[in-house]
């Protein structure tokens, strides 16, 4: 399998080294992209191939799923999860409706290894 | 570095710090928390509940209350439950008094009701709402440090902002507080509400204890 590249949004530093960690143990060498919030995400992958994202909801300026929207037309194949602890029901339709993975935080090990493994 | 100074009556300061990760640590746990709560009020409300960013501030009480009657108004409702465990405080639900009929409206999933019946029914409903918002921020902070936390049974007041504040179990702290706060919104009813968390020093040494732990297990 080539190296794949994870882009984790979120505006806290704590969740972004949780998912990092949780993502490094199971996949030693994927490559790890951060931003901590959506106009840094757009400006940091630019020209880079990502595959897969962790992407918070609630975070300053623009919300996850507007983002994930917006990177989805960029990455049209990369695996897309909203990573959020809004776990309102419209939400998650949103998501679903949006081919967004839905993972409810708190952040778990096991959460993490089942997105990146899932094909 | 959040670096508070706060002078003492009797004329010393006292420096009080948190380090940039330990209040990212702290908001990240009070979004989870608020999550949760606006999960279980959407629910009720039948119609999506838009959070703000989670704040995380050391100030004095008055600065607090100065601050958080400056946003939600001065005339308020609010629920109170006081909350004890490995750390302790206040946790206080306010919403804008003007609003509040409009929300036992939206809670019924009636318009039609009289207006005299909405008046009878405001205490109770909205220390309901408080009940279920309080409970599940409490209940997730709880949870996710793997500790019980207690908490009394929520209190309604109506009246002004800053008395609501005046009452609190630190009424009489002098060495600050650490003020948690997060606003939401419920989308068609255009209502807003506001959850604060107030921990006195103490209290706030043991939660950071309890993140350092809670660190050490998950990373």
């Amino acid at each position: 399998m080539a190296t794949q590249t994870l882009l984790i949004v979120d505006d806290s530093r704590l969740s972004r080294m949780m998912v990092k960690a949780f993502t490094l143990a199971a996949q030693p060498n994927w490559q790890i992209i951060e931003a901590s919030n959506g106009e840094e995400a757009l400006s940091v992958c630019a020209g880079k191939e990502i595959t897969y994202m962790t992407i918070d909801y609630n975070m300053p300026g623009i919300d996850g799923l507007n983002l994930a929207l917006q990177l989805k037309d960029i990455y049209p194949g990369a695996k897309i999860s909203l990573l959020t602890a809004n776990i309102q029901q419209h939400l998650m339709d949103e998501a679903r409706e949006s081919g967004v993975v839905f993972i409810s935080k708190p952040i778990t090990e096991q959460k993490i290894a089942s997105f990146i493994t899932a094909s | 570095m959040l670096v508070s100074s706060l002078r003492h009556k009797g004329g010393g300061v006292q420096i009080m710090m948190l380090s940039d990760f330990q209040q990212d640590v702290i908001a990240e746990l009070l979004n989870i928390g608020m999550g949760s709560a606006a999960a279980s009020l959407s629910e009720m409300v039948g119609e999506p509940v838009t959070l703000s960013v989670p704040s995380v501030e050391f100030i004095d009480k008055r600065e607090a209350s100065s601050k958080i009657c400056k946003i939600v108004g001065a005339e308020i409702v609010g629920v109170k439950e006081t909350f004890n465990g490995y750390f302790w405080g206040d946790a206080i639900l306010l919403f804008p008094e003007k609003r509040c009929q409009k929300l036992v409206r939206a809670l019924l999933h009636d318009t039609s009701i009289p207006l005299e019946m909405i008046s009878e029914m405001e205490e109770e409903a909205i220390t309901e709402v408080g009940n279920v918002i309080l409970n599940s921020c409490l209940g997730a902070l709880a949870n996710i440090f793997e500790e019980s936390l207690s908490y009394g049974l929520p209190r309604y007041s109506q009246g002004t902002c800053h008395e609501m504040f005046d009452e609190g179990s630190f009424a009489s702290d002098k060495d600050g507080l650490l003020l948690l706060h997060m606003d939401f919104v419920l989308q068609e009813t255009n209502i807003t509400g506001y959850l604060t968390l107030l921990m006195n020093v103490d209290s706030m040494h043991a939660l950071s204890e309890q993140i350092d732990a809670y660190l050490a297990k998950v990373m």
